[in-house]
């Protein structure tokens, strides 16, 4: 049967290559793709950047980048789960498991070659339009390309053995398995490889010229923040994997023809939705483990995202996480009221539930720094209010964050509860203990809450709201095998319901698909602009056009395209490939191969032949499309309706030496380096901060300037372990020689970095003249030049004896000093 | 707010055989809600705080809306009890009556009258100043982060230091930030953005100290662009006082408030 459906597939192939408009369409991708190979031809050349007009390169590689991680997260995401269901449906016994775990592989497949095509993409416009940053990244990280490369044909091993076996080893669901963990084990490390790239960018660690090639690119995968950042995107793939699954049901339900499709999609739905919430609870901890990593790495790349110009992108992300919790509980609710058969009695509690999440999501948005007019801030009295200004500030947020967890924990644990009598003798002390359990838990969130305004922050950061997290997951870890044991032995009273839902609950099983869609768009533009001006933090600027951070309108306008996008490619992806329209085109063909078919029977004699089976929903389709258009239009106009505010680069200063006139001067342009240039604040922190390198607080009454001035140019001279701590600290980070490439700091900026170090704790024996170069000597900046005109070496060379030529030099220089001193002096009088 | 609701939201069917004997219709339960709502925020909250934003308020109503929404159309008795009114009214049916002919004409003529006074009130020029929405808490520049306190550690002295610091304070900050700290010096009721009360929870007690001294070092002038339209009056303090006298002044703020610096690690004690 496969082998016949197989035969009419390949003669179907050569008929539509025969086509004309084969070629046609064929020919037109080809010619898009010339203008890029002419670009690689010239990759050699000493261009940083290119632009392509209107769209701009910056929102090209934006919308590529994101589409691509959209389309990876949901590919490696769903095999999470489809192992797990598909051991639920062996152990079980059921055989809609398997087929559900089936059907949410073929979605995989779907899906796999455009998340491939847009990676390369992807990566083809990164090489046309960033090459110099993709030189350096390469430089760093070529090996690990390779290991990519082996791990890519690993995942596509697995995948295809995964799929195309399903049905062949029915009964030898051992080795199906193992090439379901493949596939997981090949997905994660697949994941946490480009993590390893980009967290770079976001934290990058000093890499010693000396390092080989492999070490090189596994200290630099090895960053502080690599690690977070994989378990944040793995959670967040489930959360992706579970919502999409649960739309492409929804979607399915609404356009079903018969009731056994309702009710298999119905079921379908609720698991994608269930694994959704699943997700979703452990995600506020993820997260919180990621910020105090990036606040750990560099404050100042925190205060940027949490106070500075990107935390009003946080309220937007609030709005959009409270959007899902309410909307993921909405299809709970409606569960209850349809799919039970005591729905009734369960209305106060559901209104009980939906207060608390309401009134805790109104917590969630209020801001601390109101928008306000003028004269409301005077009836204020300030730019916060006086009592719901309370809700603004992070005690409040976490405590009503984790209520709205344990609310819809509390709500799962009803529907899963509903039309069933427990028999168990326990019953009642379970019961009891559950209802006292849940209040305590509750009481004791809300009393850290308020108790978390009376402390440090810092207490209350490490102590309180860990505090709180354990309570809920306490509760949710007690609850749930307490009710499983109860419910095991329990009678039914009803069977549950499925495929009578009604249509408003599959659009909000749509709707939640978008708004994560929507979240993860919004967390990659976070992560990415906490960047602000750098390609790569502190190390490598970006000086193109687009090193600024845009407004959170412009933002959420792209926010919105790429979600337009990725839903779009994702519909058409199932619609051409799979069982929205109909079984036609074989998934085995992944996804291009079955759009040019689709293309080219639009015009071919296969057209009747192709669409009998299929008098599509089309309006149910325009119908979600019109939905989802109205909520991402609403997204967008809040994303408006925050300060607009762009963010640019900070103004380069030269260094101007003629403004070096004290010490103090010295030191302020020696600090300047040590933040920027020098890349001395990757590793070493002056006051409290992480370990990989010594702290360099007070170090200038501990060290000479000898000692200082030697261990920037031969860092493994004397290691020095950290004697002034109780246990000697041995050091991850190797430093590198300061004077030397990669970061080749001038004789000068070394004194002045030098000095700064000194003032931490000890005198500046660095004087401003040092920085001046000695006559004679042609280490001469060109801004030096143009300080000094006198000193041009072209003046002096002509027909004088070198005794002459020095003499005349230290004259110049020893007036250029006077000079400086009396301007000095006239300055010192002005004050 | 959450208390309100529960009163005018339907719990159960309301019993036939009550006072009146009449069923209040859900979609009246819902204007009532929704309606009440308003009144609260709008009247009720002023009795006894400030009134709240237009922005907020506007948020909060929005989301008691959509709730109300969302509740009504949970369980299917509720939804039809609800939306068929609306959808009968909008489309007639055979027990259309005249007063309900003219009454569904003029919802419709209103609507875009409505629409188009609200356009009118947006375009209708007012000496509002627009709204200032800023960034409170800025990222400082790189460099302002290796502020280290110098007296930090300095145990033996520091009562000396609070002292001269107290002295600083009083000579230079009162004026603005109150004799208690709280923002409410003499010139505080002239300025907007009002000085910072420190004696509050969420200012100084957020912050760590290198950043509090950035600020006094820089003034409202030296906050970066992101933070505009920022009219602080704040002086840039590094012209008129030294390095000293600031990181004096800053330890004093902390130490007459109570609050500690904010740190990222918990002390090993």
């Amino acid at each position: 049967m496969i082998e016949n459906d197989e035969g009419g597939r390949i003669i179907h192939l050569i008929k539509v290559i025969k086509q004309p408009v084969f070629w046609a369409v064929f020919s037109l991708m080809a010619l898009c793709l010339l203008p890029s190979g002419a670009a690689f031809a010239e990759t050699g050349s000493a261009v940083s950047y290119r632009d392509i007009p209107w769209i701009g390169s910056r929102n090209l590689i934006w919308i590529l980048s994101q589409t691509h991680i959209l389309f990876g997260a949901f590919v490696l995401g769903v095999p999470i789960f489809v192992v797990i269901v598909e051991v639920i449906g062996i152990t079980t016994g059921e055989k809609r498991y398997d087929r559900l775990a089936k059907e949410f592989t073929d979605l995989i497949v779907a899906c796999f070659a455009t998340t491939a095509t847009l990676g390369i993409l992807f990566l083809f416009a990164l090489l046309v339009f960033y090459p110099e940053l993709m030189s350096v990244m390469a430089g760093i990280f070529k090996p690990a390309y390779y290991v990519y490369l082996v791990l890519f044909l690993g995942e596509t091993a697995s995948i295809y053995y995964y799929w195309s076996k399903w049905e062949k080893w029915q009964n030898r669901k051992a080795l199906h398995l193992f090439w379901g963990m493949m596939l997981n084990i090949f997905g994660f490390v697949i994941m946490c490889l480009p993590s390893g790239f980009l967290s770079f960018q976001a934290s990058p660690v000093v890499l010693n010229p000396e390092l080989g090639p492999w070490e090189r690119a596994w200290t630099a995968i090895n960053n502080p923040t690599w690690w977070p950042v994989n378990i944040h995107r793995i959670v967040g793939n489930i959360v992706l994997g579970g919502y999409i699954c649960g739309a492409y049901a929804g979607v399915a339900y609404l356009g079903a023809k018969t009731q056994e499709e309702r009710e298999h999609y119905d079921w379908m739905g609720y698991t994608g939705n269930f694994i959704g919430v699943f997700g979703l609870l452990p995600m506020p901890f993820a997260g919180y483990w990621l910020m105090r990593e990036v606040y750990e790495y560099n404050q100042q790349m925190g205060i940027t995202l949490m106070g500075g110009i990107l935390s009003w992108l946080f309220i937007l992300q609030a709005v959009l996480i409270g959007v899902l919790f309410v909307g993921s509980n909405y299809y709970f609710w409606q569960g209850i009221a349809y799919r039970t058969h005591s729905a009734k009695k369960y209305k106060v509690p559901i209104l009980l539930m939906m207060v608390v999440l309401v009134g805790s999501f109104s917590v969630w948005l209020t801001p601390k720094t109101i928008v306000a007019s003028v004269s409301e801030t005077l009836a204020m009295g300030g730019a916060h209010h006086p009592l719901v200004g309370v809700f603004g500030v992070m005690s409040a947020k976490l405590t009503v964050v984790n209520l709205m967890i344990i609310t819809t924990f509390i709500c799962f644990i009803l529907y899963w509860r509903a039309d069933k009598v427990i028999t168990v003798k326990w019953g009642k002390a379970a019961n009891i203990f559950t209802v006292l359990l849940i209040t305590a838990a509750v009481v004791v969130i809300i009393w850290l809450g308020i108790y978390g305004y009376f402390v440090p922050s810092v207490y209350r950061v490490n102590v309180l709201s860990v505090a709180q997290v354990l309570a809920v997951i306490f509760v949710l870890a007690t609850i749930t095998p307490l009710t499983a044991l109860s419910l095991k032995s329990a009678k039914l009273t009803h069977e549950m319901k499925w495929g009578v839902m009604p249509k408003r609950s599959q659009y909000a099983l749509v709707i939640n698909a978008v708004f994560v869609v929507l979240t993860m768009s919004l967390m990659g533009y976070a992560r990415s602009a906490s960047r602000v001006h750098w390609h790569i933090y502190g190390v490598l600027e970006d000086t193109s056009a687009y090193g600024y951070t845009p407004t959170l309108g412009v933002a959420s306008f792209l926010f919105v395209v790429n979600t337009i996008i990725f839903v779009t490619l994702l519909g058409v992806v199932f619609w051409t490939s799979h069982t929205i329209r109909h079984n036609r085109f074989s998934t085995r063909y992944f996804f291009l191969p079955s759009v040019f078919m689709y293309l080219v029977d639009l015009f071919g004699e296969h057209r009747q032949e192709v669409t009998t089976d299929n008098k599509g929903p089309r309006f149910v389709i325009l119908k979600i499309v019109a939905v989802v258009g109205v909520f991402l239009f609403a997204f967008a106009y809040v994303g408006y309706q925050v300060p607009q505010k762009v963010g640019l680069p900070p103004e380069k200063k030269a260094l101007d030496l003629t403004k070096i006139k004290t010490s103090a001067d010295v030191v302020q342009i020696g600090q300047e380096i040590f933040f920027s240039k020098g890349q001395c604040a990757l590793c070493h922190a002056i006051g409290e901060g992480h370990g990989r390198c010594p702290n360099l607080s007070g170090v200038g009454a501990r060290l000479t300037r000898e000692f200082i001035y030697e261990a920037m140019i031969e860092p493994a001279a004397y290691i020095k372990l950290d004697f002034d701590t109780v246990k000697p600290v041995e050091y991850s980070a190797q430093m590198p020689a300061i004077n030397k490439a990669p970061i080749g700091l001038s004789e000068q900026e070394m004194l002045a970095v030098v000095a700064f170090v000194q003032s931490n704790g000890g005198k500046v024996t660095v004087m401003p003249e040092e920085l001046a170069p000695k006559p004679g000597e042609s280490e001469l900046t060109p801004e030096l030049l143009e300080v000094i005109p006198e000193l041009k070496p072209a003046e002096l060379i002509e027909e004088e004896s070198e005794e002459a030529l020095e003499e005349r030099a230290m004259m110049q220089w020893e007036s250029f000093k006077e000079k400086n001193h009396v301007r000095m002096a006239e300055k010192a009088g002005d004050r | 707010m959450k208390f309100c609701k529960k009163k005018v939201m339907p719990k159960t069917v309301i019993p036939k055989q009550g006072v009146f004997n009449v069923k209040i219709p859900l979609i009246a339960k819902a204007v009532a809600c929704v309606l009440g709502f308003f009144l609260f925020l709008r009247f009720g909250f002023p009795l006894f705080t400030s009134p709240l934003p237009y922005s907020v308020l506007a948020m909060y109503m929005i989301l008691v809306t959509i709730s109300t929404l969302i509740y009504v159309s949970i369980f299917e008795d509720d939804y039809q009890q609800f939306f068929l009114p609306i959808v009968t009214f909008i489309r007639g049916d055979e027990a259309d009556n005249s007063f309900r002919k003219m009454s569904r004409i003029a919802v419709f003529v209103m609507i875009p009258l409505f629409m188009g006074f609200r356009t009118y009130k947006t375009v209708q020029p007012n000496f509002e100043p627009p709204f200032p929405p800023r960034v409170i808490h800025p990222a400082p520049p790189a460099s302002a982060a290796g502020f280290v306190n110098p007296y930090g550690d300095d145990e033996e002295n520091r009562e000396t230091y609070l002292q001269e610091g107290r002295d600083i304070y009083y000579r230079n900050c009162v004026f603005c930030h109150g004799d208690k700290l709280d923002g409410k010096g003499l010139f505080a009721e002239a300025l907007n953005v009002k000085p910072a009360n420190f004696a509050d929870s969420t200012t100084i007690s957020m912050l760590q100290e290198s950043f509090v001294f950035w600020r006094v070092t820089t003034g409202g002038i030296g906050l970066p662009d992101e933070a505009t339209p920022w009219d602080s009056a704040m002086p840039r303090w590094e012209l008129i006082l030294s390095e000293e006298e600031r990181w004096k002044a800053v330890m004093f703020l902390y130490d007459y408030t109570g609050w500690k610096p904010r740190t990222w690690e918990l002390d090993a004690e």
